[in-house]
């Protein structure tokens, strides 16, 4: 078994070990629980708990599986993510052509990209070609009625569901000097500091939290939000033997990571408010759709996969 | 042969909702009513021939072996593929428009009330291929009311499927559809048709989601 291929089951087995305390704990509150008095804080708790046991099983197993694995796992979030978000963008008969096309050719073409690791391409592919020739074939059908709202929403969709989402992956193709094989486990540094760092964010925030950081908006707090990152750095130091960055490297990029996802979160749930809807969708129980669930994820990747690139290889 | 044919027609069934599943993600909100086996008529916008194979899959196992949409004979007879999904995986209740044809479609509908089904209508009529949200209701969701006034009408408004299959394309986008249920509703002793059908539109108006709008 390759050293990589250990590490990945030690961190798989080490969330498993978290998750087993989070459940016994919700099932020991469970059972204090007067069983005529419903509790939907506690539901709500069990559920996120259950969406989080498929999540780790998932990223787990697409992680052995090495690459194309974890490439299928996340073309499929991407799916996911753009059909939320192109659900409740503005759109006209006239797009359908090019909807089509970001659904059955951009996407598949920048994982092939991502797959190939062709660096040149993935990087500019979405937001240079895509987004001069995706208005074209729009144009074409000739209806200007909200024009450019119409291909503006449709180039974030594929900014965030598709270029965004893709830069996980693409960790995976960085060449960093003397860590061979083990940029996979980038991935698993990346999704583990910031969902931690949400997940204390979200507890902090409930506990201390006072000052809104986006009042109307969010409940986000800065309380919440610093507490938050300072967790995700002291996680990021304790994983830094994954990491090529070294202890004080580590924190900082898990920092940074986590901060940039805390505030694409609220740029998320702006657009949620605008559009007047509480969750993406209802795909992921307990937490709504994908994009609910790995909005900061999803943020946090360019900028991570950027720096990992400009100061490590 | 007739088992054979039974069973291919769970399989083509199933393939239906998966299919419907996998590429809508099409999800029910049961927003005024329960998921719980009960006589229903569902009535509901229409907009693409998808709509009723839509909320078909949205139905949980037990609702869904007991509901029959009602629909145009014209369309599922024209050929044999249609004549085995329409009458056998559906398991529609087929009523012909054609004015010459002495049909009596609400003989039938009843019929199948009477037999102890849910059903399915669009009580629109036709697709509505206009900009307006709702086109003018027919009389037979009142003439049901009128005749089996203990039914529960509920409206059930599909989201959605204008913008995954315009008319005139070919490829489906895969967003999201959603299939919202609402309270249902009655026909009041003493109401006009005129005013049922008003009350009956807006109940369905009422179940478009806020995104949407």
């Amino acid at each position: 078994m390759s050293s990589t291929t250990t590490d990945i089951l030690l961190l798989a087995f080490g969330s498993f070990g978290i998750l087993i305390t989070l459940t016994v704990l919700g099932e020991i509150l469970r059972a204090r629980q007067p069983v005529h008095e419903p509790n939907p804080m506690l539901d709500t708790y069990m559920t996120r708990i259950q969406s989080w046991w498929g999540m780790v099983a998932f990223i787990g197993a697409a992680l052995l599986l090495g690459k194309p694995g974890i490439m299928t796992l996340f073309a499929i979030a991407s799916f996911a993510a753009l059909r939320e978000f192109l659900t409740l963008t503005t759109k006209a008969q006239a797009d359908h052509l090019s909807l089509a096309l970001a659904f059955f050719a951009v996407l598949p073409l920048q994982y092939i990209f991502v797959g190939f690791g062709w660096t040149g391409l993935y990087t500019v592919f979405i937001p240079v070609y895509a987004f001069l020739f995706l208005p074209m074939i729009s144009a074409l059908r000739g209806n200007p009625q909200r024009f450019l709202v119409r291909v503006a929403e449709t180039q974030w969709a594929l900014m965030i569901a598709v270029f965004c989402v893709s830069h996980v992956p693409a960790l995976m193709s960085l060449d960093i000097a003397g860590y061979g094989d083990r940029s996979v486990l980038l991935i698993a540094f990346l999704v583990m500091v910031v969902q931690f760092g949400d997940l204390l964010d979200f507890f902090f925030g409930r506990r201390i939290g006072r000052t809104k950081i986006a009042p109307g908006l969010s409940p986000k707090t800065w309380e919440g939000l610093v507490c938050g990152v300072l967790s995700a750095m002291v996680i990021g130091a304790l994983l830094s033997w994954i990491t090529p960055f070294g202890v004080w490297g580590a924190a900082l990029m898990a920092g940074i990571a986590s901060l940039v996802g805390m505030f694409g979160n609220i740029v998320v749930a702006a657009i949620k408010r605008d559009r007047g809807v509480k969750d993406w969708s209802h795909l992921i129980p307990g937490q709504g759709g994908f994009v609910d669930q790995l909005d900061s994820v999803i943020f946090a990747a360019p900028i991570f996969y950027q720096l990992t690139k400009y100061f490590y290889t | 042969m007739k088992f054979l044919r039974q069973f291919a027609a769970r399989i083509v069934g199933q393939s239906i909702r998966i299919f419907a599943r996998a590429i809508t993600a099409v999800r029910a909100e049961w927003k005024g009513i329960e998921p719980v086996p009960r006589q229903r008529v569902y009535f509901a916008n229409h907009t693409s021939n998808a709509d009723m194979p839509m909320i078909w899959s949205v139905l949980p196992p037990a609702l869904r072996r007991t509901v029959r949409p009602v629909a145009a004979a014209d369309y599922w007879l024209k050929n044999k593929l249609r004549a085995f999904v329409g009458p056998e995986v559906f398991n529609c209740v087929l009523v012909d428009r054609r004015p010459e044809v002495q049909d009596k479609p609400m003989d039938k509908i009843i019929a199948a009330l009477d037999e102890g089904s849910s059903l399915i209508i669009f009580p629109e009529g036709n697709r509505n291929m206009t900009e307006a949200p709702l086109l003018p209701f027919k009389a037979g969701l009142y003439n049901m009311g009128v005749a089996r006034p203990d039914i529960d009408l509920v409206p059930t408004w599909v989201a959605n499927l204008t913008e995954i299959m315009p008319k005139g394309e070919v490829i489906p986008l895969p967003l999201i559809c959603t299939v919202t249920f609402g309270e249902p509703i009655h026909v009041q002793s003493g109401e006009s048709k005129d005013d049922f059908l008003k009350r009956a539109s807006e109940a369905l108006l009422a179940q478009r989601p806020e995104a949407h709008k």
